[in-house]
């Protein structure tokens, strides 16, 4: 047995809102959107392995389990690359809780300089905290190196705004694979 | 987080915009452009209330507001907005202030591309089209 698999930790999508203090309904409609994607691109199933590393030697196996999928949900998330781009969301906001040990605590709307505000775990209060750029990717050829790339790219747009963290979900393949990368590095 | 990111209004905002850009991608842009002025309104209302000892959680809610009274289309709103947050520049954290002037400029060019005779706004446009021109320049210089 491959001995990742033998270590690989229980990621549930049914219960992301713990890992997170973004607006419940919010969580619920990342974490739908993650299901809805991995049943589209890896067929139906309950649980998906998913390898993430964010380099520096941060990494860690995750059996991400799915939310259960009704036509309603299907339709809502119709919309391939709508889902794709929640369903991303959702999977980096469980993951840097677990592998980074950060809090998601704000989605920001379009057209600002992050998507999502996090802090450590550890602080619960103050005037600090990091960036988050997320993106996903379920068809096509694109590596999750190339978009992460990118994803740090615009986040050095920023540079006053501080430390951030761009995390790239890799919906297709042997594995779902998770990058992440910190910027400044 | 602390008590304002928590405060009911900003978790508001930030269903409110989400379903706007879920509104928006489907269509839907008179449902988006309402969403995004109550999230405008829930962001600004908050970040108002952000004393000036914590200037980087003001200055993210005061971003979220502006770039939510853009998008809901509501530019008067905006004008007012972006002046009340950049009347206090110290109570914001650096990168916000620098994303509101450059937010402040893009609106002062939406205001300037308008056609004649479009609604007024705001008695605050001439101000932010004047403040965009100045600003523009300070960034050449």
């Amino acid at each position: 047995m491959d001995s990742r698999a033998a270590e690989m930790e229980l990621l549930d999508l049914g219960t992301l809102h713990r890992e997170t203090e973004l607006h419940r309904k919010v969580v619920d409609a990342l974490a739908l959107a993650a299901s809805v994607t991995l049943e589209r691109v890896r067929g139906e199933g309950v649980a998906d392995p998913a390898l993430a590393d964010f380099g520096g030697g941060i990494e860690a196996a995750y059996s991400l389990t799915r939310v259960g999928l009704d036509d309603g949900a299907r339709l809502a998330f119709g919309d391939a690359d709508e889902a794709t781009e929640w369903g991303a969301a959702g999977v980096a906001v469980g993951i840097v809780h677990r592998l980074l040990r950060r809090r998601v605590f704000c989605r920001l709307p379009k057209g600002t300089g992050a998507d999502y505000l996090m802090r450590s775990s550890d602080v619960l209060a103050g005037d600090a905290f990091e960036r988050l750029e997320v993106t996903g990717i379920s068809r096509g050829d694109e590596t999750a190196g190339t978009r992460l790339r990118e994803k740090v790219r615009r986040l050095a747009l920023h540079p006053d705004a501080g430390v951030g963290w761009a995390v790239v979900t890799r919906f297709h393949g042997a594995t779902v694979e998770v990058r992440g990368e910190r910027w400044p590095q | 987080m602390n008590s304002w990111f928590d405060d009911p209004r900003a978790k508001q905002g930030e269903l409110d915009a989400f379903d706007a850009e879920r509104a928006e991608r489907r269509g839907a842009f008179a449902d988006a452009h309402v969403l995004y002025a109550n999230a405008a309104r829930a962001f600004a209302s908050v970040a108002l209330s952000v004393p000036p000892d914590h200037p980087n959680t003001r200055g993210a809610l005061a971003v979220a507001a502006l770039s939510s009274a853009l998008r809901s289309g509501n530019l008067g709103e905006a004008c007012d907005l972006v002046a009340r947050f950049l009347a206090e520049p110290d109570a914001l954290g650096a990168s916000s202030r620098i994303e509101l002037l450059a937010m402040e400029q893009s609106l002062g060019e939406r205001l300037q591309s308008r056609p004649a005779g479009a609604s007024s706004f705001s008695p605050r446009r001439d101000q932010i089209v004047r403040s965009s021109v100045r600003n523009s320049f300070r960034v050449a210089a």
